[in-house]
């Protein structure tokens, strides 16, 4: 009886591993097929011979070389960014009383929960009248605010001992040293999990990056990529767009293995009280 | 010179509740004071107000001859200790205690110098540079030690420091505490609601109790002449077992001066009671009697068991006395006319040796 429910546990979890999984495989699958291979009826689960050359035809139609560099930028100085207007809000929102700090907080809370769609067009209008449209300042100052990494860190903070920031101001250390020196690194695997999920959010953004652009020149990738399936004369050719889809998520893939080590090694440091 | 003084401290948080009101206290230079008092009754918030990690509402307060009533914490010349530790987590131990001085601006080889000394002064020079999370409760409390005494400051606040420690552990720091105390020889202001801890550790003991001083002196002072009936209770292990007489006044006595037999040369009252619980504590027992002037506590090293018809024997100079106000009643003539009032009580006897006519059954 107890075998039975285990077995069946096990069958229920290897079941959705595969409908996760399933998606990354296919389109690294389709990715190295060839055109024919990947519009064929019934669809080949595996490609008979690996056709790499669909990478190089990806990467050359695309410019990866010009928006992956677009994307970088825009992601890398979007998380510097919030790095420096969220931690100092979240501080003040977590430690300080100041006039209206409930209200403020409040404000952050509501933003967390309306939908871009309803503020687009204000912030349309707004940036433009700004002259910022196809600009870097316009993809990357405006999301240096984040309610989200605000509300987080937030948390973050409040959840360490008062008795520590004592210590420090009897140990001399003004407002900015508790800040960098004391508050930062014991919240590290929290302000880094909050710049992962940055990261994978603007590096993935299409909505705002479209809306608030019109050339190529500030463009990113997620834009690019998806130009590749109006290339082919009005035949989608999933191959080339699938190696495209590799290639813009390959940076994430490494980016979240890297950091998924970085902390679980925070948190056995920082575990302490 | 760093004498402590509160002068009309006053503290009122800003939800309105005052905690502290017309505080007036000095604590003397290079004493060991103990700050105790049942939880909330100002006790840790006076020390914070002295370290400068609370806003005073109103009133000054004097470390020496300055008043540091509006200065920054780490500008007082204090250190202090706290009760859960607050090393910092992401720092080795020589960090930890490093954070501090490089914030004073002194010079490397002076910080080297201090940091050698104090490493060696806890007994912690083989974890110089293990993270705090690989040490045990008392070795962190160690570290926090080390991180005080290396700022070298003429007054050292502890809030509670030992409440984290095991009982072992706990009577180890405290003479360890003590000794550091006589070495340094700076203030040392310690805040507990462990009244063993105060009796045996301070050289002055401040009772406090919701917000107001209730009585200062010396430990043997506070126990042997307990200005009130919280003082009474409260100091002393088990506290005083206090009764009513008539409403208008109350009799103290502590515990392990009440006798079950009557002893030479007696002249007292005497209680005949009944034992309800008999608790052992080793060398001696702690009996609840029931009396006909209420459950009082006997100490003693004489056996008896549960059930057992005894009488509880006073002498009169084991007798305090205290008022309608739970003030204690010092003038002599009040104190020969309440006792002799007693007589008055039903089923309490008043025996003189030799005199033949009390004794209890």
């Amino acid at each position: 009886m107890k075998l039975a429910i285990r077995i069946l546990r096990s069958m229920l979890m290897i079941a959705l591993m595969l409908i996760f999984i399933f998606p990354f495989f296919w389109m690294i699958s389709t990715s190295l097929k060839t055109y024919i291979e990947s519009i064929q009826f019934p669809p080949a689960m595996l490609p008979k011979s690996l056709q790499f050359s669909n990478y190089v035809e990806a990467w050359v139609r695309v410019k990866f070389f010009h928006f992956g560099l677009n994307s970088i930028i825009v992601t890398v100085l979007t998380m510097a960014g919030q790095l420096f207007v969220c931690v100092p809000a979240a501080y003040a929102f977590a430690r300080k009383k100041f006039a209206l700090s409930g209200f403020f907080f409040a404000l952050v809370l509501v933003d967390l929960m309306l939908p871009a769609q309803v503020t687009f067009v204000p912030i349309y209008v707004l940036l433009s009248d700004f002259g910022w449209i196809d600009t870097y300042q316009g993809l990357i100052i405006p999301f240096t605010y984040s309610s989200f990494a605000i509300f987080f860190m937030t948390q973050a903070f409040k959840q360490i001992n008062n008795e520590l920031l004592d210590a420090a101001k009897l140990d001399k250390a003004t407002e900015l040293k508790i800040m960098i020196r004391i508050m930062l690194p014991i919240a590290k695997p929290y302000i880094i999990t909050v710049m992962l999920f940055t990261a994978i959010g603007k590096w993935n953004d299409y909505f705002w990056t479209l809306i608030l652009t019109n050339s190529e020149s500030v463009r990113t990738l997620p834009i690019a990529v998806k130009g590749l399936l109006d290339v082919g004369d009005g035949v989608n050719q999933w191959n080339i767009s699938m190696a495209g889809n590799v290639l813009l998520m390959a940076p994430i893939l490494v980016l979240y293995l890297f950091a998924n080590r970085f902390i679980k090694n925070a948190f056995v440091y920082g575990g302490i009280k | 010179m760093s004498a402590i003084q509160f002068e009309n401290v006053r503290k009122t948080y800003p939800n309105g509740k005052t905690v502290i009101d017309q505080l007036n206290l000095e604590i003397r230079d290079s004493s060991f004071t103990v700050l105790v008092g049942p939880s909330g009754c100002g006790k840790t918030t006076a020390l914070r107000m002295i370290a400068g990690l609370e806003d005073v509402s109103e009133g000054m307060i004097r470390i020496g001859a300055a008043n540091v009533t509006k200065l920054e914490p780490g500008d007082r010349d204090v250190a202090m200790v706290f009760q859960n530790y607050a090393i910092y987590p992401h720092m080795t131990v020589k960090r930890n205690i490093e954070f501090g001085l490089k914030n004073q601006g002194l010079s490397k080889a002076d910080i080297v110098r201090r940091l050698d000394h104090v490493i060696s002064q806890v007994g912690l020079e083989q974890y110089a540079n293990a993270m705090p999370s690989m040490l045990s409760g008392g070795q962190r409390q160690r570290i926090a030690l080390a991180r005080a005494i290396s700022k070298q400051t003429s007054v050292f606040l502890m809030d509670e420091p030992l409440s984290n420690l095991d009982a072992k552990l706990r009577n180890q720091m405290r003479s360890e505490l003590i000794q550091l105390h006589k070495n340094l020889q700076s203030t040392f202001v310690f805040v507990t609601h462990d009244q063993v801890e105060a009796m045996t550790m301070g050289t002055d003991i401040v009772i406090f109790n919701e917000g107001r001083v209730m009585q200062t002196g010396t430990p043997k002072e506070v126990y042997n002449n307990p200005d009130n009936v919280f003082v009474a209770t409260f100091i002393g292990d088990p506290g005083m077992n206090i009764v009513s007489l008539r409403m208008t006044c109350q009799l103290g006595f502590r515990p392990q001066r009440a006798r079950f037999t009557m002893p030479e040369r007696f002249q007292g009252v005497v209680l005949p009671g009944e034992i309800m619980t008999c608790e052992t504590l080793g060398m001696d027992s702690l009996y609840h009697v029931r009396t006909t002037m209420g459950t009082i506590l006997v100490k003693s090293e004489e056996e008896r068991e549960f059930g057992d018809n005894v009488s509880v024997y006073v002498a009169e100079q084991d007798m305090f006395f205290f008022d309608m106000h739970e003030q204690r009643i010092r003038d002599a003539g009040r104190i020969l006319q309440l006792t002799q009032s007693i007589l008055l009580k039903e089923g309490v006897y008043v025996a003189r040796e030799h005199s033949g006519e009390a004794a209890a059954r």
